[in-house]
């Protein structure tokens, strides 16, 4: 990894070098081992290795930015120059904002040693139990085992874990990252199951895959249900998709500055049921993280939706500034037309186990994965998806079955007013969400397997 | 660099691998993007670096590094062999690459003017203007006005002797206008969706698109969405414009064919495929009037390049004749699952840093006989779709649902009103089954899909989908609450 020290010295080589107003530099990258398996073999292993640095400049209301991975001076000079040749012709924008102001601070609390020095034969030995629990029981597994130092996330996106500036402020962080993930098929059957976490001991390979072949066992011969309305219970893992839809189509300070979002003139009132209380923590232990955003932010705790009630919005600092709120450190990289995302999100639940969960429902049906989900009409707030990996139909408090997968259409405003039960916090591997039960549930069709 | 690749190759082959390729990769790019009068990006990208793949006991190892100095090249290559070691723990056959004929050669995308020497402040200050243009009344909450231009040289040497190089260049851009009138947000999009429409080819397409002539009708159809009646829900014969038809083959026949997720290898991610071995040859995926070629030999295609990157040449095929499902996507690897001793040439990696695996090559829809105009006259009760807005679809890719950003209602032949929130939703081959009509040669076009995703890690790949405008009967529209 590029040291914080290294960091030091190239940030302070490139304010040496600058000509701008105001210069920034992100540093991002690090390394990703990734062993994939499939048909019950590894089909393919990589170990990446990669750092990029973006240098920002300000001039006056003008900004440019250029992108590189050649750290030598005479890239560092190259790269300035191109930063500040987009500035010369860029126009003049109101909004663009002086970086941020603040002082030098590191963290490590997100690096584990041991997930740092996970070797490749440690992936292979993961990948070989799973598929001798798989043979045991005539099934087949594929998946992968990850570990990560550094910010490259799932396709090749490089977030900072390096943020300096030539006003003063400097934020430098180490994290680490694993996973193992399992995805199980016995004929009509499928089943998955993961587990992800900043530390490799978190990590118990056989357990996983002992989970996703039980999953996969239990959704064999799948039977066809009519689509329509149903009360649905959610497994925390499907909860996935629905909040991060919920919080890009509705809280994203961008999408309320611009007018998109529905909930961008509702800050107090109440939106959803008076059981989602919906926030951020960043000092929440299960979350781990870096605890500053793309310009330097510091992420603070937040609460988005408390007792169904909307108090506040994911801020960049451009975004916050236009709506007149606070930036809570949830920016990308600027400028960008995508908004601020949710770092540390917590979904409050209640204390039912899953199996509780099923037993008090007489008529339903247990979703635990969602696929493909999209927008359909960004103002209600509807979202489209599929079922995928094990869809069960519960009756009198038990599952009576599988059945085929299901395609939703499905507004989010109506789905987080409907939660009739919030289960067990679930520790998702970068969230914390709890299984859900929810009434009236729009199935719009199905299809053959 | 050469020297670099070499070293690469000869460190893993000294380390015992039994093959080696390597792919070293400088791209660059520039990415523009007005919005709402103020830029929304304006980035110049540029990384080189290496990756090196191996096979040792049959198995593969990938390592990639752009620490560019003998120390970390060896390094990496050191990396990639024990990395195939471990891989060979859990395996069964040994990998048993196809032939593929030993080339020495290069290849460069046509183009007429290099994007990279015109003049960043000219481009910019076409965004400004095409991008203010938009703003014809304040219910336009934001404009947009985009470009995108990327280069990547690709050196690759690989121990069988193949040594390649390619230049490939991808260009375009687009604009946009969001419309809301506070109870509804409409978008319309030029030349496409997505960032707008890209080819393999250079600055000359920016002129081509016009954008300038079309603000104004983009803005204008964004505001009449506003008042547009909303899709009705039913049964319907649906005619789909290039951009639909674009997504519509990427999603439920590119995807479907690519062989590594027919086998299970995307199973965790991206999902399986219906197309199953056994129906290779013995399938009716569409109708008669379907015919899906795949060709990576096509004029700007996005796919469009000499090699793929593990050296095999392009090639054009059917992957679906008469509605008859009739060949696979494959690399070297699988090729001999599929019965052929010669890969299609469709294994890609996103860059330097990513192992290649299947991706979708140019896949288009061979045009048929029909005039649109003709098209529509002939069409009773039918809504005309056009500009992707929104798809989804089932991990097998049966079930899917698009929308599109505009829709026209079509009464005895003739387009009557404007519908907004089009849907429409079905499976893969009851769709193809229903198609009856494809417009003809005059009414081709290739559009790009830019944002591709697949593997994991995660890979973004870029390919092209030409067609013309095609009937479905009877389809699935609109979403019923």
């Amino acid at each position: 990894m590029i040291s914080e020290q290294e960091f030091k010295k190239i940030s302070e080589k490139v304010f040496e070098l600058s000509s701008a107003e105001e210069t920034e530099i992100t540093l991002g990258g690090g390394r990703e081992n990734l062993t994939r398996f499939g048909e019950n073999r590894i089909t393919q292993n990589v170990a990446e290795e990669r750092y990029e640095m973006r240098i920002r400049v300000r001039q006056g209301q003008r900004i440019g930015v250029a992108t590189s991975n050649d750290f030598s001076e005479e890239s560092l000079k190259h790269c300035l120059d191109e930063a500040l040749s987009i500035a010369q012709v860029a126009g003049e924008d109101s909004t663009v904002l002086p970086f941020m102001k603040g002082n030098s601070r590191s963290e490590d609390a997100a690096w584990d040693g041991p997930t740092a020095e996970v070797s490749a034969q440690t992936r292979a030995d993961w990948v070989a139990e799973a598929v001798d629990i798989a043979r045991s029981k005539d099934m087949e597994v594929g998946g992968i085992a990850l570990d990560r130092e550094g910010t490259i996330y799932d396709y090749g996106e490089i977030g900072p874990f390096g943020v300096a500036n030539s006003g003063g402020l400097f934020r430098y962080g180490k994290l680490t990252s694993s996973a193992f993930e399992v995805s199980a098929q016995k004929g009509a059957g499928a089943g998955r199951s993961r587990k992800s976490s900043g530390r490799v001991a978190d990590v118990d390979a056989a357990a996983v895959a002992r989970d996703a072949c039980e999953r996969a066992e239990a959704s064999l011969n799948p039977q066809d249900l009519d689509p329509g309305k149903y009360t649905v219970i959610f497994e925390a893992e499907a909860v996935t998709d629905l909040v991060f839809f919920m919080g890009y189509l509705g809280l994203n300070g961008l999408s309320v500055a611009e007018k998109r979002s529905p909930l961008a003139d509702k800050l107090g009132e109440k939106i959803f049921g008076e059981n989602i209380t919906f926030r951020e923590d960043p000092s929440h232990p299960d979350l781990r993280g870096l605890t500053f955003d793309a310009e330097g932010v510091d992420t603070r705790p937040m609460d988005l939706v408390r007792d169904g009630v909307l108090k506040g919005f994911y801020h960049d600092r451009r975004s916050a500034a236009i709506c007149g709120h606070e930036p809570t450190g949830h920016g990308l990289s600027q400028p960008n037309s995508w908004g601020a995302f949710a770092r540390f999100p917590i979904l409050d639940g209640g204390k039912a186990s899953l199996d509780e969960m099923i037993a008090g429902l007489d008529h339903g049906v247990l979703v635990t994965r969602l696929w493909y989900t999209n927008i359909v009409d960004p103002m209600n707030m509807i979202v489209t998806g599929m079922t995928r990996d094990g869809t069960f139909l519960i009756e009198n408090g038990k599952i009576k079955g599988a059945v085929k997968n299901f395609r939703f259409n499905q507004s989010l405003l109506d789905f987080f007013q409907n939660v009739e039960e919030l289960g067990q916090l679930q520790d998702l591997g970068g969230s914390l969400l709890p299984h859900l039960r929810v009434k009236d549930f729009n199935f719009s069709s199905s299809t053959d397997f | 660099m050469k020297d670099l690749a070499y070293r690469a190759l000869e460190t893993a082959r000294g380390r015992g691998a039994d093959y080696v390729d390597v792919r070293f990769v400088h791209n660059q790019s520039e990415d523009l993007l007005v919005k709402n009068g103020a830029l929304g990006s304006a980035e110049s990208f540029e990384t080189r670096g290496l990756g090196i793949r191996v096979l040792k006991n049959g198995a593969w190892g990938f390592a990639s590094t752009d620490r560019l100095d003998s120390e970390s090249i060896d390094r990496a290559a050191a990396t990639a062999v024990d990395v195939a070691k471990a891989s060979a723990r859990v395996m069964d056959d040994a990998v048993d690459l196809a032939a593929e004929p030993v080339v020495k050669g290069s290849w460069a995308t046509p183009y007429e003017i290099d994007p990279f020497t015109v003049s960043r402040e000219d481009k910019l200050e076409l965004l400004y203007r095409v991008e203010k243009g938009l703003h014809i009344d304040d219910k336009i909450k934001t404009g947009q006005a985009q470009m995108l231009f990327d280069r990547q040289q690709i050196l690759f040497v690989s121990s069988e002797g193949a040594e390649l190089e390619q230049d490939i260049l991808a260009s375009g851009g687009g604009i946009m206008a969001v419309a809301s009138d506070g109870n509804t947000i409409q978008r319309r999009s030029y030349p496409n969706s997505a960032g707008g429409m890209h080819l393999s080819a250079g600055y000359e397409v920016i002129g081509e698109y016009d954008l300038e002539g079309n603000v104004e009708r983009t803005a204008t159809e964004a505001l009449q969405l506003l008042s547009a009646d909303p899709c009705p829900v039913g049964e319907k014969d649906i005619i789909l414009d290039w951009s639909q038809l674009a997504l519509q083959i990427h999603e439920s026949c590119g995807h479907a064919s690519e062989l590594d997720r027919v086998l299970g290898m995307e199973a965790n991610f991206a999902g399986r495929s219906f197309l199953t071995t056994e129906k290779l040859g013995n399938f009716t995926y569409g109708s008669e009037h379907v015919n899906l070629v795949a060709d990576n030999t096509l004029d700007r295609g996005l796919a469009t390049r000499a090699w793929d990157d593990e050296g095999v040449a392009a090639q054009k095929w059917h992957v679906v004749e008469g509605g008859q499902f009739k060949a696979y996507l494959t690399s070297r690897e699988l090729a001999k699952v599929e019965g052929k001793d010669r890969s299609r040439g469709c294994n890609r990696a996103m860059g330097w840093n990513r192992i290649p695996i299947i991706r979708i090559p140019n896949l288009g829809l061979a045009a048929g006989s029909w005039d649109l105009n003709d098209l529509i006259a002939d069409t009773d009760d039918g809504i005309w779709m056009e500009t992707n807005r929104s798809w989804s679809i089932d991990q097998m890719r049966l079930n899917f649902q698009f929308s599109t950003e505009m829709a026209w209602e079509i009464k005895k032949g003739k387009k009557t009103r404007m519908l907004r929130g089009a849907t429409y939703q079905s499976r893969t081959p009851d769709f193809w089954g229903a198609c009856d009509a494809v417009c003809n040669e005059s009414w081709w076009r290739p559009f790009g899909v830019m944002n591709c995703g697949k593997g994991e890690p995660g890979q973004i790949a870029r390919m092209t989908h030409g067609s013309a405008p095609a009937r479905f009967r009877k389809i699935k529209v609109g979403v019923s609450e």
